[in-house]
């Protein structure tokens, strides 16, 4: 399989089968991992990445998980693959596009592994729905077997050594991302956050680190990696998640008992425009596909949440030009995203 | 609720560290809780943070051209950065490194997973221990000094391994 081969294939995270997939679209964890004594890549000269890289690579390839998989050298990807990927949530924008680094993607893109980004190792499973239990069952036993291999950086008081030191110990980071529009209308959010802020957890938009919200998508992570269990910081998130989907829940009743007439016409009016417009932009495609799932969950309109799901990704702009096969400008983007949009209404 | 820190402006800032299991709590009103470094100015940096977090008590004695004999990384190099050199780092900048955890993460202990074969090293050295201190208990009770100092020692060595 290639790179290209992805834009024709959805995501398994993207599939909405996973359990409270009303309101939870996916769930991540990543561990940071590095090798012994070699130095960190941001401290590391070409030689030391080459000869980690090649180190790791073999035993990447061999891995069950990984052996069918994509292995995308990043010195050899364009600017707009780059963003491709970082839209799919297989790397981060700070990945540089440069030697001695790679990235291996499993099938169905549920594990994929960075190596040199900030670690020398960042191993991911990403799945649909809230599964975070799930995730970490995998990749325990990838990073296991992994470790049986390579032998990572490890100490008994201080954990797996990374290369910042606010990933050190478990090297793990557990996020969720939730569809929260009731308690953004209801601005209720403006209460929740806070609270979940003392809690030690980080809300953060779609993309990490500085991203902003969009489409009401709220990802939701551990902050501490220190001090904890994994298994505890998993069961952690999941509560809280839990809770949280909750309060959005009764925000959703509250706001479709009070104001029925208004949240149907905003469903519908999302529908019509998105079957009739002629340009579209990015940020107006998510926030209008984000009342569509929200009338979806609803019940007032009868779409499948699949078709939102991949919508909210292929109307993103690097998924638009690599659909195209070309770069466009950004008004080239947005009459090619409203015609996608539109075709893909038909269908569904 | 006035800030502790200033006694004049309303608390607005509320910040609880667990650390051991005690539990201490600081509420401070914006300005105070900025000049902390609590809250981020516009111009944030991890590295800035980090560094502001390990600045003030700890590292008078800390000559900033320290360097982790494994990488060569320089301590001022972890200060500008906020990054680590090498996995060996960790060692050599121990001291500075160990209340830092504490301010990030509210413990410097970790009790996650541990690889299969540190696992097995640490059960291995946990009942090495215990014999060790079977043999001492037995050794006082036969009042035989020299050899329980010697088994102390032991103990003691096998512990900081």
């Amino acid at each position: 399989m290639e790179l290209n081969d992805l834009i024709s294939k959805t995501s398994d995270w993207l599939k909405s089968k996973g359990p409270k997939s009303e309101t939870v679209l996916s769930s991540r964890l990543r561990l940071a991992r590095n090798l012994e004594n070699l130095p960190f890549p941001h401290w590391a000269k070409k030689q030391d990445l080459l000869a980690i890289s090649h180190r790791i690579r073999p035993i990447l390839k061999k891995n069950l998980y990984l052996k069918n998989g994509i292995l995308v050298e990043m010195e050899k990807l364009s600017s707009l693959d780059r963003d491709f990927l970082v839209e799919r949530h297989l790397i981060s924008p700070e990945y540089k596009r440069k030697e001695g680094r790679f990235l291996i993607i499993g099938e169905g893109e549920v594990v994929s592994v960075m190596v040199n980004e900030e670690d020398h190792l960042r191993i991911q499973v990403l799945e649909s729905g809230l599964q975070l239990r799930d995730c970490w069952l995998l990749i325990n036993k990838l990073d296991g077997e992994l470790n049986e291999a390579v032998g990572f950086a490890f100490d008994e008081d201080w954990g797996y050594l990374t290369t910042c030191p606010t990933n050190l110990g478990t090297g793990m980071r557990a996020s969720v991302m939730v569809h929260l529009p009731a308690l953004t209308l209801t601005k209720e959010i403006h209460k929740v956050l806070p609270a979940l802020t003392k809690l030690g957890i980080v809300v953060r938009g779609l993309y990490g680190e500085g991203s902003e919200i969009k489409g009401n998508i709220f990802q939701v992570s551990n902050g501490a990696t220190l001090g904890k269990r994994e298994e505890e910081v998993v069961d952690h998130m999941e509560s809280l998640v839990k809770q949280l989907i909750g309060y959005e829940e009764t925000a959703r009743k509250n706001l479709f008992s009070r104001q029925k007439n208004s949240i149907e016409n905003e469903v519908w009016r999302a529908y019509g425009i998105l079957q009739n417009s002629r340009l579209l932009t990015s940020q107006e495609s998510i926030s209008l596909l984000s009342t569509l799932r929200l009338g979806i969950d609803l019940g007032i309109i009868n779409l499948k949440k699949e078709f939102i799901n991949e919508l909210d990704i292929l109307t993103l702009p690097a998924h638009i030009q690599k659909m195209m096969g070309k770069t466009l400008s950004p008004q080239e983007r947005d009459r090619a995203r409203a015609k996608l949009v539109r075709d893909r209404l038909k269908e569904s | 609720m006035l800030c502790e820190e200033c006694g004049n402006q309303e608390a607005s800032f509320h910040y609880t560290e667990i650390v051991n299991g005690v539990t201490t709590g600081l509420h401070l009103c914006e300005e105070c809780a900025k000049k902390r470094g609590f809250i981020l100015s516009s111009t944030f940096s991890l590295a800035d943070l980090l560094g502001g977090l390990l600045e003030p008590e700890h590292l008078p004695s800390l000559k900033p051209d320290l360097r982790c004999k494994n990488c060569g990384f320089t301590y001022s190099n972890f200060k500008e950065t906020g990054f680590l050199g090498c996995s060996q780092c960790y060692s050599f900048f121990h001291k500075p490194l160990e209340p830092l955890l504490k301010k990030i993460h509210g413990s410097s202990k970790h009790i996650g997973k541990f690889p299969k074969k540190k696992r097995e090293e640490k059960k291995e050295k946990v009942s090495d221990i215990q014999l060790l201190r079977e043999k001492l208990k037995e050794a006082i009770a036969k009042e035989e000094f020299e050899e329980a100092a010697r088994l102390r020692d032991k103990i003691k060595e096998t512990e900081k391994d």
